[in-house]
């Protein structure tokens, strides 16, 4: 009788059945879908960004595992979302990084942003953009510093920044630059030309990438293809990557109507910097963003608009960084605001009314 | 009304795996009589019945086994086999508890015998007389609903709201099941006349019966059947769960939301089953009182998956053994659909008026029960077909913060296990919502 009560205890509750659409397979999923990002950028760059991604995909598992070896529970780099932060540090640094400041970076991105929090579920914000939010103060000017697209030799040569001894600032880009660099190379990435000069930069180049920027933020068709491939198979919210490309498109184009020689086009808003890899792979991170069918486009059109507004009035060139971090902060709000009413609650409520009256 | 037209309920929901394909071609075959029977005196929803035979007796299958109880809700239970009452014991339901029952010992020879009540001529009656006497006639059949809520009809039949719509609940959205779909298939004239009596019972102007667009030949035949009905039309609906949860019918087929707490009444609907109406029609025509039903028995742990016509009584493993056994080493048998059934273990269970289906799924198909953190992905609060945030009521409750569980809609959930069916971290959010209602009123099971 015991045996036969224990034995009932084990039972399991209904639903028998599970969607195969797991954590792992989701997050791998992601990774596949990151990939011709990751071979794209290492067409663009060459091996310092081939250095780049395999730094900072190594570190970032390297550091779930051991930390997860140290406190003696099983290793969780096997739901690959370690992966993702990973590859995603390393295609928002730039090419011409340190590489041990890129590990840095990765090794903050997933100790600070992802295990501090209490793991995979627990981060409030997105783990990559944490690191390099953090990079990007510590060490500022190699952060700025850019390198062209497109180079001749760059599938026989490291960018010489990328090989710095550890813990050793780089040095300066400027001789080998003006040896490898094409003419009127000025250093500086689209949208810092637009911020500074109001210099606009070709279209197919800021769609299809050829251009200097991060590591892989440059290829924004490229990215949404892969975001797309996504999408279809219902493992990322489209409706977070469509409200922030429609909302920043429809703001600045406000602007640009306002004022065409201040203000960029819409077409240069949504394929410079880092704002199709950012509304496709990093806003849309499960964790950090609402979980209700209206939160998602509320906080998908506050991320748009922050974007813009620091963009085109902050003191920075580049804004998703932190229009991502601050809808990450604002998610937990978002969510608890659009909470959605109960199927029946309207109608109870009003019959109450009546009943009441 | 087009008669093409593929409704939905809006909001929510969830394509699952059908494997429908399994049995919805194999016809309703009869399950042979067990060398004994145990019938349950209670087979609704309600108190047990006292019995009315004592052992040794001689019972007709069709004879009143028990009946009388001193108030509240009950259901009459027949006799579902001809044979000799051996005696009463404790009957192990698939939900751990056990009922009183008769055990009895089909006479072999002698199965055709049966006792039935005298057809009721329902023609030329005032509408007061109709209604009474098909409630009567219900009531004398010992008809529940046999979706699986076991309601007992007569009394769903006899609430005072006015009815405006009779809706035929065909949408069988669980997995695996296809009892409905064989019923609408072979019984198509049975389940039309028990609408048409339902209907005028309840004094509603129209009847409707539903059926997911994943039975195409069931559909086709409702369809074929309306147009000589002129009160009457056939319903698609799309595959979507939970399409079956009565409210969910209701707001795809008629667009209108019935309020919490609230039976569909309120909005001037009856919701019937399949085979609930085809026993009324039974009862009424050929004076056949529910004693045997149809259960399908299906997955990829049985090896001939088929649908039987049980009487009831027989257990668990007699129906497994007919379809040729289990398939596979230990497969997990859940009674009910796979996404609303219990799994149970002990095979000697018998079978009642409300076992739909008996599904044996493998153990690589079965859920487990190894669970990862909460991902916020948001999937439970998109499938809610209730609109509930099930991620954030389950956290409330496992934070013991039962209040705000409550506001969040923890007694609004409807059990259809939609959320965790599609949850990426594989949470128990069902049994963590029945956890926290258990917390809340331990009373109100």
């Amino acid at each position: 009788m015991s045996q036969a009560a224990a034995a009932s205890i084990e039972l399991r509750t209904s639903p028998h059945l599970r969607s195969p659409k797991t954590v792992d397979v989701i997050m791998r999923n992601v990774v596949y879908a990151l990939l011709p990002i990751c071979a794209f950028a290492v067409w663009n760059f060459g091996l310092s960004a081939l250095a780049l991604i395999v730094v900072c995909t190594g570190v970032a598992v390297l550091t779930e595992h051991v930390y997860c070896v140290l406190v003696k529970k099983p290793t969780t780099v096997g739901d690959w979302s370690v992966v993702i932060t990973g590859i995603l540090v390393a295609l928002i640094l730039p090419p011409a990084l340190p590489l041990w400041m890129a590990a840095v970076t990765s090794f903050i991105s997933v100790a600070l942003g992802k295990i501090f929090f209490g793991g995979l579920g627990y981060n409030v914000f997105n783990p990559a953009l944490v690191g390099r939010a953090f990079s990007q103060v510590a060490f500022t000017l190699p952060m700025t510093t850019w390198t062209p697209a497109q180079l001749p030799g760059r599938f026989v040569e490291f960018i010489p920044t990328s090989l710095t001894i550890p813990f050793l600032e780089p040095g300066s880009l400027q001789g080998w630059l003006s040896n490898v660099a094409p003419d009127g190379w000025t250093g500086a990435t689209p949208l810092q030309l637009m911020k500074s000069e109001q210099i606009g930069t070709e279209a197919s180049q800021l769609l299809f990438g050829t251009i200097a920027g991060s590591t892989g933020e440059t290829a924004a068709v490229l990215i949404l293809v892969c975001g797309l491939y996504l999408a279809v198979r219902k493992m990322m919210n489209w409706r977070i990557t469509f409200s922030i490309l429609v909302t920043a498109a429809l703001f600045s184009w406000l602007f640009h109507l306002i004022n065409p020689s201040q203000y960029p086009d819409p077409i240069f808003m949504l394929g410079a910097g880092s704002l199709m890899l950012g509304a496709v792979f990093m806003a849309t991170d499960m964790v950090s963003s609402p979980e209700t069918r209206l939160g998602v486009w509320v906080y998908g059109i506050f991320i748009g608009i922050m974007v813009v507004v620091i963009r085109l009035f902050g003191g920075l060139p580049e804004g998703v960084m932190y229009a991502i971090l601050l809808g990450n902060a604002a998610s937990p709000l978002i969510s608890r605001v659009t909470q959605p009413k109960t199927y029946g609650a309207v109608r109870k409520s009003r019959k109450q009314a009546k009943e009441g009256a | 009304m087009d008669n093409t037209s593929i409704k939905k309920f809006p909001i929510g929901g969830t394509h699952l795996p059908e494997e429908k394909e399994l049995t919805t071609h194999v016809a309703i075959t009869p399950l042979p009589v067990p060398a004994e029977v145990l019938i349950p005196l209670k087979q609704h929803l309600g108190a047990p019945v006292e019995p009315a035979v004592k052992v040794g007796d001689r019972v007709r299958r069709g004879d009143v086994l028990g009946h009388r109880i001193q108030t509240g809700i009950r259901a009459i239970v027949h006799s579902s086999v001809t044979g000799e009452v051996l005696g009463f014991e404790d009957a192990p339901m698939p939900d751990g508890s056990t009922v009183h029952a008769v055990r009895i010992r089909p006479d072999q020879s002698a199965q055709t015998d049966e006792t039935l009540m005298k057809p009721l001529d329902l023609e030329g009656l005032s509408a007061e007389d109709y209604r009474a006497a098909v409630i009567a006639r219900v009531e004398e059949a010992g008809i529940v609903g046999l979706g699986g809520a076991t309601f007992p009809t007569h009394i769903k039949l006899g609430l005072e709201d006015p009815v405006d719509t009779v809706v035929i609940n065909g949408a069988e959205c669980e997995p695996y099941i296809t009892v409905d779909d064989r019923l609408m298939q072979e019984r198509a004239d049975a389940l039309f006349r028990g609408l048409e009596i339902v209907r005028r019972t309840v004094g509603a102007e129209r009847g409707v019966v539903a059926c997911e667009i994943n039975k195409p030949d069931a559909l086709q035949k409702i369809r074929e059947m309306a147009v000589n009905y002129p009160h009457i039309d056939a319903q698609a609906l799309d595959t979507r769960y939970p399409h079956g949860a009565e409210k969910h019918l209701i707001k795809a087929v008629l667009d209108r939301e019935v309020p919490l707490r609230a039976l569909p009444s309120a909005v001037g609907v009856l919701v019937n089953n399949v085979q609930t109406v085809i026993a009324i029609a039974d009862a009424v025509d050929s004076g056949r009182p529910l004693t045997h039903r149809v259960v399908t028995v299906s997955g990829h742990g049985v090896h001939e998956p088929k649908n039987l016509l049980v009487p009831v009584g027989a257990t668990i493993g007699d129906a497994i053994e007919f379809c040729g056994g289990d398939a596979v080493t230990d497969p997990v048998i859940v009674v009910g659909g796979p996404m609303t059934g219990l799994e149970i273990s002990n095979r000697a269970i018998p079978m009642t008026k409300s076992t739909g289906g008996i599904v044996l799924l493998t153990v690589e198909e079965h859920a487990g029960n190894v669970h990862m953190a909460c991902i916020n992905c948001g999937k439970c609060v998109e499938v809610c077909p209730m609109y509930l945030p099930p991620s954030r009521m389950t956290a409330y409750v496992n934070a013991n913060m039962l209040e705000e569980a409550t506001n969040a809609g923890l007694h609004a959930c409807i059990l259809c296990g939609a959320c965790q069916f599609v949850c990426p971290s594989k949470r128990p959010l069902v049994e963590w919502i029945k956890k926290g209602r258990s917390l809340v009123s331990p009373v109100r099971r």
